[in-house]
């Protein structure tokens, strides 16, 4: 890998957090439903407009070697999605118009669908298939441009609990300045706990509930 | 007496078109650019154009050609259909997309205004730009209606809120794709924003740098659309937008349930 940091990462969402869980199944879905070899989920990087491969599915040999890889900006059908906004498919380039003699390597097909937040892409929903003169259709890249869509709405949604969750711990920490310590505690294990075990809260908001009835009365 | 253009255009069987007189016809490529290299594209490509981001403000520039002006293969891959599709049309190319990829819906609207100005009879558009620019575009699409000039844009192949501009205008020949063995053979959508449909699955294109490639998607089904009315226009040449219009769906494929959709809602206006 390489950069220290993963793309998801960049978006606040740990490797193996609920969120990144529901993001490979996304993915994983829509790589089987158009019965692809592969696909990936790139993130873009605000600064510099190029795309990092954040999980790939299919072969996890090269998920680790793909991950944290840069697409630059301005080359290849995944750029073209995230420039156009809209679902592209590839095709291998031939000399002929027969397409007998190949002229380009890598897959058969590609599909590449932008993953949209508002009026920006955040990343590129991708598929690919290695398989002899397999080539991508129109009604797939509609599902798959459904499915980016999705993704981009998991993305989107996590960060703005993730904003909520920052604002309403930074309000709380505000009004009891004498207990800062302890609420930042309180705040950091129930953060790892969201991540790490999302089915526990409920039990843990009946625990406080409960707790807080007792002490009221 | 001469028979009136459009009833001309309307009887005139679309397989005889190919065998008429055309005369040549501007079709302005509004895209990736175009590699004017490519032999399907040799001595096609009229002038190439770029509008270029330069600190936010889109500029417009000339590219000297014949050259390989394309970013991404996309605007070949259009220009190519157009090029094959009618032999009298002048490709025209604008850039509106950098190898930046910023910036370009504002350099979309900078290439539209120039379209407009200088007149160029087909303005192809496979691309959408955002709703946000729907005041500013709306009123360049009618100008361009206005005094003529043919405009046909893609829908989007994204499931967004819209349907993608200009598209959505009621000024401009809106199109979807679907698989058709012959690129000749489109469908109309009588009361459909989206009104026609034509070969964008699994089409044979031109490809950057030479060479062909397969592409689908509606991006490729709008120059059929541009093709045959630069091949219209090349035999009529003074059919105006809404001719022009008339004569496409009167050659369209048409399901039996939307013909007599459309004649129930012929009637239902003239009664």
């Amino acid at each position: 890998m390489n950069s220290a940091r993963r793309p998801l990462e960049h978006f606040g969402i740990l490797p193996e957090s609920a969120d990144a869980d529901l993001l490979r199944l996304v993915l994983t879905t829509a790589v089987e439903t158009i019965d692809a070899d592969e696909g990936s989920l790139l993130l873009r990087d605000d600064g510099t407009g190029d795309l990092r491969f954040a999980m790939t599915v299919g072969d996890p040999d090269r998920e680790e070697k793909l991950i944290g890889e840069r697409v630059p900006v301005g080359r290849g059908v995944v750029q073209l999605a995230a420039a156009t906004q809209e679902v592209q498919i590839g095709a291998p380039t031939f000399r002929d118009i027969k397409q007998t003699e190949r002229e380009t390597g890598g897959p058969e097909a590609i599909i590449a669908a932008p993953m949209i937040s508002g009026s920006d892409v955040i990343g590129v929903l991708t598929a690919v298939t290695f398989k002899h003169g397999r080539r991508f259709g129109g009604a797939e890249a509609k599902l798959y441009g459904r499915l980016a869509t999705v993704a981009a709405v998991l993305i989107e949604q996590h960060q703005r609990i993730s904003g909520a969750e920052g604002r309403i711990a930074v309000q709380t920490t505000a009004m009891h300045p004498k207990h800062n310590k302890e609420l930042n505690e309180i705040d950091q294990a129930l953060s790892r706990i969201a991540s790490r075990h999302p089915q526990a809260l409920s039990h843990i908001a009946a625990i406080v509930a409960n707790f807080e009835a007792a002490i009221e009365y | 007496m001469r028979p009136n253009p459009l009833v001309e255009a309307i009887t005139t069987p679309i397989n005889e078109w190919w065998c008429r007189s055309l005369d040549p016809v501007d079709v302005a490529v509004l895209d990736s650019g175009v590699d004017a290299t490519h032999p399907d594209l040799a001595n096609r490509v009229a002038a190439s154009y770029a509008v270029e981001n330069v600190n936010g403000d889109p500029q417009w520039r000339d590219v000297p050609g014949p050259a390989d002006n394309d970013v991404f293969g996309h605007g070949t891959a259009v220009a190519g259909i157009i090029a094959k599709l009618a032999p009298n049309a002048r490709i025209i190319d604008v850039r509106i997309l950098g190898p930046e990829g910023e910036g370009s819906a504002a350099c979309f609207v900078h290439a539209l205004r120039e379209a407009v100005r200088r007149n160029w009879k087909v303005v192809n558009m496979s691309l959408a730009m955002p709703q946000r620019f729907a005041d500013v575009a709306r009123p360049l699409c009618e100008a361009a209606w206005h005094q003529g000039q043919i405009l046909v844009s893609a829908t989007r192949n994204m499931p967004r809120p819209d349907l993608g501009l200009p598209a959505e205008f009621a000024t401009s020949i809106s199109v979807d794709s679907d698989k058709f063995e012959d690129p000749r053979v489109y469908r109309f959508r009588p009361g459909e924003i989206i009104e026609f449909v034509a070969c964008g699955e699994a089409v044979t294109v031109a490809a950057k740098g030479g060479g062909y490639t397969t592409r689908s998607g509606t991006s490729l089904a709008t120059p059929v659309m541009s093709g045959l009315c630069a091949v219209l226009l090349g035999i009529f040449p003074g059919l105006l937008p809404f001719e022009v219009r008339s004569a496409l769906k009167n050659h369209a494929q048409m399901a039996e349930s939307e013909v007599m959709a459309d004649r129930s809602r012929s009637l239902a206006d003239s009664a």
